[in-house]
């Protein structure tokens, strides 16, 4: 009877159970779904650090709560954090090592094959050409301790001597400027600032869609505070933010200067703090006497009373935080605009204290770690290659020979691009980042490849732009699928765990320098090395007695019930506090402990506009479904939903007009670099003048401009010449 | 084996160890009771109303717009939580853009489903695999009562039901009741980081007295008809002139060829019933009772054809008899039984023309029954169209191109089937071309002149400045879908209008066999264009959704 109901109106069932809910530890969870068992990993993507607690099933990852109580993300996550598992069951990762023959196809061979490929091409290369005609690119999205290893294997063991990471796409300036300020690399501030500042001063950032959790911080902060935006666009921040200053593209240093004019001129400045703690105030007071409201008005587009407002609320508030991002980082004179922000803190005080400091939030997952161990630009743990104590340290740590530390500084990443277009480096090898999509100016980039006699790739995907320019691809074990410590911006160890199985012969980087090592014949270099952890205690040694010394983590397991642990921690120290900033004793790195003023000319920007290219063209994030080039997020159903999936450009109402185009309507996009179709979004968000297209398309780095900061290296995407043209209407 | 190999052996088969995950360096036991959980969980708890819904109140979302800032966790953690399919998402963010009085301005605005007082996917639904919970107000819907036919997306003028194409059913939106019965946060609610989203009891009354202060947002659809009960808070000034982020983004919908084929067939059966009844009054007695039951057959024949391409449509066919369920308030289910009892009526005729039963009276009247059936369901297949409220489907052209598809088809077929019937016969074929054949050709030549002309005045709408829907669908039709709209009219004109005109002059030099080829192709070319009509006519339309 019940059958012949059911049979009739079927009210519950099969179908219903499937998505029907029971209680958990986690609140409500679908039946089928309920995990037997958690595993916390921090997330992959941002610098932000968010923890997340794995649901395991039968041994296999099924989905993934946010984890309560984590200092960083307490419960909450960004759709990249939500959806972090589904790109590992792409079907397009590489399972196999695949190797260019002869006829010009990738084809999948034995790991065997690809490993003696490997050393005898780039062996035969170092033959012929030196030691240094092989170099390496490396990533921020792989852990410390593989990317430690990456570093001394490529350096110490295959005897390279240049290599740079993708951090020097959106990290360098920051650590230059960090260094230089403050005698080392050292992001002075803990997420808790977000919650305790009274004033918080955004300058080329927009955290509600590059950093929502950090954004939730603000959200949370229960001083109803002043929240400033200095942006050319209206972005999603600079609408929740209290007040906006829409610069002119490019004319942040200015506009800092002109600050510090103000605040010096009416004596809004912390003398006391002034002469205590730092050097070369002086010069900047003589630098900035110049930089009138007037003067800077004319070169900013804000009116002299913005100026003058902007300094008062930095002069009200109490505790006041400079937060900057890529925005700064990624223009032709980064350095000293970052270094404009840390001078307006200093001279206010507004450091070392709750809700203060000059403080730069990072870009990748590991960004941090690879600023630190990456074996780059930097010896391991900030050294300097150049320095013979320095080498003497390292050789004596890792009991190694100290010859085999190059005495010369890596190139960076431009640097290494123009060697290669110069044919003086005949041998690449990239690891976890897909520059033919992000460097700029990029189909130069993938002309220049073509003059590599072998370039290889070491990805979990063989169908990213630049695995497929490779001669080799070496198939990785993504996150999640291996173990490793990450850093975040606030300079927090977190811990990745291997909750899900690699597909096919898919490997930990780790396992794969490890067979590299052996391979090449250097593994008696590497005899310590054998898991993570102990590479682990390996940069604890190194970190001893430098500013990051964390000697006191004894071990991951320590990280896990700590729920992070930031630098420094050195040994002996407790963990009273698990959210600390830096400089609360106004002592700085340099052996004076002073951190330093510094000032220099702006300098005009590269490509300025001009009668043929007479816009701007900014680049930038999209929406927070979208990480960098895609490589990971392209493969989540769910976040491609949220965005556009064809490349757009923004444009300003009236230049629509002026160009009779309609929102919607392809348009093409000129630069000195190349000509791309893509559709126009009309909006007033970006002026008039201004062009904005977001980075996560191919399309967008083949108009960039390849212009680089004189410190740091790193690229100026923000600023290239454009032109606009009508394209066809809806097609 | 080598060194080398050994090592990669063993290394192989540490990357496939798993067992170091069922040995966590932390065990991290679950915890039996919630309330042990950190301060997130009271946090929470801030969220949602303290008690359940009195009488004569509801659960309502309610969502800040000033803290809503697109981050979009919220998608993902409806998508997490509830244990959706790879690709599914209940909920879905929204990007407004344009000038307010406050200047340059965007608004991102997040929802799902509005929980509507008066929901128009539970009155759409067929088989009533919707409930409207009488104590949270909630629209649940049945996973195990749905027969996948997915009228519901149709009718809902938020875009809110889901279809998992694996399932064969709908899936939506039920505010994660279980979780608010549990006095747990929903998935979106927990998960926004800004607090942006929150539950609030809401008074029917009040909902229903200003049901435009409910989903207030520019580009939503008007929300007086459904009573949708999310509230939208903002302190910010969002004009009507805002746009959302698609506005100028022009993709075709899906095409449902089975309704398609479904909609064309069944029309073309009245039509022929109908056309047929009329013909079969002008011929000799000895060949009306012939002609009247290859037309009963005929029609009986489409019509069973037509009925059996809509069950391709369902997700779960075998349970389509349900459909019935909803005649109260479902034009789909009076579509459905209409037709049912069209076709049973028909099958009745046919047999009374081959083994009469009835008395030529009662005959009569069956005939007449059996017309006004099939008039009235070709009317709640309209009613099933216009009911959505979607622009280019709510109109009088609706109504007047499933009228004029089922008169022009039946006319066609009609003149097929008599021609074929009495080819075999010379005196009758050749009294059939002059006495049938002219009128039905000069019919057809009328009717397809004025449909085709009439449709073609949707494309007036492209000289219209600004966008409007209407427009889009004429954009559509003439960039996006030119092929076939270009189609649609050339076989239209071949097979209405050239071959019809031509044919009275033509019949008298061809053999009888040129002529049945003759009058087929015209059935045929005409069928394909009234199929791509009804093609365009499902892909062109502009659903009515949230601004995206």
């Amino acid at each position: 009877m019940q059958q012949l109901k059911d049979l009739i109106y079927q009210r519950t069932g099969p179908l219903s159970d499937e998505l029907e809910l029971k209680p958990s530890a986690l609140g409500m969870l679908p039946q089928r779904l309920m995990p037997e068992r958690l595993v916390r990993v921090v997330c992959g993507f941002c610098s932000t650090g968010c923890s997340l607690d794995v649901h395991l099933k039968n041994g296999k990852a099924v989905n993934l709560t946010p984890t309560h109580g984590y200092p960083v993300n307490s419960g909450e996550a960004c759709p990249k954090g939500w959806e972090a598992l589904t790109p590992l069951w792409a079907n397009d990762r590489a399972t196999t090592p695949y190797l260019r023959k002869g006829h010009g196809r990738l084809e999948a061979v034995k790991w065997d094959t690809a490993l003696r490929t490997f050393v005898s091409r780039f062996k035969d290369i170092q033959g012929r050409w030196g030691r240094d005609s092989i170099a390496f690119l490396s990533t921020g999205q792989i852990p410390v301790e593989e990317m430690a290893y990456l570093g001394a294997l490529a350096k110490f063991g295959m005897g390279m001597v240049h290599g740079d990471g993708n951090t020097r796409q959106c990290m360098a300036t920051a650590a230059v400027a960090y260094k230089q300020s403050f005698g080392f690399d050292a992001p002075p501030f803990t997420y808790r600032d977000f919650e305790e500042s009274d004033c918080l001063i955004f300058v080329g950032a927009n955290p509600c869609i590059a950093h929502p959790i950090m954004w939730q911080r603000v959200c949370r902060n229960p001083h109803r505070p002043t929240v400033v935006v200095l942006d050319p666009r209206k972005t999603e921040t600079a609408m929740a933010a209290t007040h906006h200053y829409a610069l002119k593209p490019k004319s942040d240093l200015v506009l800092l200067y002109g600050l510090a004019h103000v605040l010096i001129k009416r004596g809004w400045i912390d003398q006391v703090y002034i002469d205590r703690h730092t050097a070369g105030f002086e010069e900047v007071r003589r630098h900035v006497q110049e930089y009138t409201p007037g003067y800077v008005s004319r070169r900013t587009g804000l009116s002299a009373g913005q100026i003058e407002e902007l300094a008062g609320l930095i002069h009200q508030g109490k505790r006041v935080s400079f937060w900057w991002m890529v925005g700064v980082n990624q223009g032709h004179e980064a350095v000293r605009t970052a270094q404009a922000i840390i001078n307006l803190a200093l001279m206010t005080g507004n450091i070392g204290r709750p809700g203060t400091g000059a403080n730069s939030i990072t870009g990748q997952c590991n960004a941090m770690g690879s600023r630190l161990f990456s074996n780059t630009t930097n010896l391991l743990g900030h050294h300097d290659f150049q320095n013979p104590q320095h080498r003497g340290r390292i050789a004596k740590i890792l009991k190694m020979d100290e010859s085999l530390i190059p005495a010369e500084n890596s190139l960076p990443y431009n640097q290494i691009i123009e060697q290669i277009a110069l044919g003086k480096i005949k041998g690449l090898w990239i690891i976890a980042t897909n520059p033919v999509h992000s460097w700029i100016a990029s189909r130069e980039f993938k002309q220049i490849l073509k003059n590599l006699e072998f370039l290889v790739v070491q990805d979990m995907y063989h169908t990213s732009q630049t695995a497929q320019a490779a001669d080799l691809i070496l198939p990785a074990a993504g996150w999640g699928e291996k173990e490793g410590t990450f850093i975040n911006s606030e300079r927090r160890f977190g811990l990745l765990r291997k909750v899900a199985q690699a597909p096919g012969e898919a490997l930990a980087d780790f396992y794969i320098f490890k067979l590299i090592a052996r391979y090449w014949g250097c593994e008696e270099l590497f005899k310590e090395w054998q898991t993570p952890e102990k590479v682990f205690g390996i940069l604890k040694e190194i970190s001893r007695g430098t500013p990051c010394d964390f000697t006191g983590i004894g071990d991951y397991a320590m990280i896990e019930r700590s729920g992070g642990i930031q630098w420094p921690f050195p040994e002996g120290a407790s963990l009273e506090n698990n959210e600390r900033r830096l400089f609360e004793n106004g002592k700085y790195f340099y052996p004076d402990g002073k951190a330093k003023f510094l000032v220099e000319d702006p300098r005009p920007a590269p490509e300025e506009t001009c009668g043929q290219f007479p816009f701007v063209l900014l680049t930038g994030r999209g929406t927070s479904s979208q990480w960098h080039t895609q490589t990971r997020t392209g493969k989540s159903a769910v976040l491609r939903k949220m965005y556009p999936s064809g490349a757009y450009v923004e444009i300003n109402p009236e230049d629509a007009c002026k160009f009779s185009i309609k929102d919607g309507q392809y348009v093409y996009i000129t630069t000195r670099r190349g000509q791309v179709k893509v559709r126009a979004l009309v909006t007033a968000g970006i002026q008039q003048g201004q062009l904005f297209m977001p980075m996560h398309y191919e399309l967008t780095n083949h108009l960039t401009m390849p212009s680089f900061d004189p410190y740091s290296y790193q690229p100026s995407y923000k600023m290239a010449a454009a032109r606009l043209s009508k394209g066809p209407y809806y097609a | 084996m080598g060194q080398e190999e050994i090592l990669l052996n063993q290394i192989l088969e540490e990357q496939a160890d798993m067992t170091g995950v069922m040995t966590a360096v932390e065990e991290f036991a679950f915890k039996k009771d919630l309330r042990q959980l950190p301060q997130e969980a009271s946090r929470y708890k801030q969220l949602i109303p303290k008690t359940a819904p009195g009488p004569g109140e509801q659960y309502a979302f309610e969502v800040n717009l000033d803290q809503c800032t697109g981050c979009k966790a919220c998608v993902t953690a409806c998508h997490n939580e509830n244990g959706l399919d790879i690709d599914e998402t209940w909920r879905s963010v929204g990007l407004l853009r344009g000038t307010t009085p406050q200047g340059p301005a965007i608004q991102h605005v997040t929802g799902a489903c509005h929980h509507c007082l008066d929901p128009a996917c539970m009155n759409g639904c067929p088989v009533k695999a919707y409930e409207k919970d009488p104590a949270t107000g909630v629209v649940k819907h049945l996973d195990d009562q749905c027969i996948g036919c997915q009228y519901c997306i149709l009718k809902c003028p938020y875009d809110v039901p889901k279809y998992s194409k694996k399932k064969g059913i709908v899936h939506k939106c039920d505010m994660c009741i279980s979780r608010l019965k549990a006095g747990q946060a929903p998935a979106c609610v927990r998960a926004c980081p800004n607090e942006a989203i929150r539950i609030t009891l809401v008074e029917t009354a009040t909902v229903r007295k200003a049901p435009s202060e409910f989903v207030k947002i520019p580009q939503a659809p008007h929300s007086s008809y459904t009573l949708p009960t999310t509230r939208y808070v903002t302190t910010k000034n969002l004009v009507p002139e805002m746009s959302s982020i698609d506005a100028g983004v022009f993709q075709p919908e899906h095409s449902h060829m089975p309704l398609v084929v479904m909609l064309v067939l069944t029309q073309l059966s009245v039509g022929t019933f109908l056309a047929g009844g009329v013909v079969h009054q002008f011929v000799q007695e000895a060949l009306s009772s012939m002609l009247s039951a290859v037309y009963a057959w005929t029609v009986l024949g489409v019509g069973a054809l037509a009925l059996n391409s809509s069950l391709f449509h369902l997700g779960r066919p075998k349970y389509a008899f349900r459909a019935v369920l909803g005649l109260k308030t479902s034009w789909l289910s009076r579509e459905i039984l209409s037709f049912g009892t069209f076709a049973f009526l028909a099958f009745i005729f046919a047999v009374q023309t081959k083994y009469p039963f009835l008395p030529p009276a009662e005959g009569n009247a069956l005939a007449y029954i059996v017309s006004a059936c099939g008039l009235f369901a070709v009317f709640t297949s309209v009613m099933v169209y216009r009911d959505t409220r979607r622009e280019l489907w709510d109109t009088p052209l609706t109504t007047f191109k499933f009228f004029m598809t089922a008169l022009l088809l039946g006319t066609a077929t009609v003149m097929a089937v008599s021609l074929s019937a009495c080819a075999w016969e010379s005196p009758s074929l050749t009294f059939m071309i002059q006495s049938v054949g002219g009128p039905l050709a000069a019919a057809m030549v009328l009717l397809s002149m004025v449909k085709m002309l009439v449709e073609a005045s949707l494309f007036s709408q492209l000289r219209r400045p600004g966008m409007t829907s209407l427009k889009k669908s004429a954009v559509l039709m003439t960039v996006h879908l030119k092929v076939w709209t270009i189609q649609r009219f050339v076989y239209g004109a071949i097979g209405g209008i050239l071959m019809p005109a031509l044919f009275l002059t033509v019949s008298g030099h061809l053999t009888v066999t040129g002529i049945l080829v003759w009058v087929w192709m015209m059935l045929v070319a005409l069928t394909a264009a009234e199929m791509m009509e009804r093609y365009l006519f499902f892909r062109a339309v502009i659903p009515l959704k949230m601004p995206q």
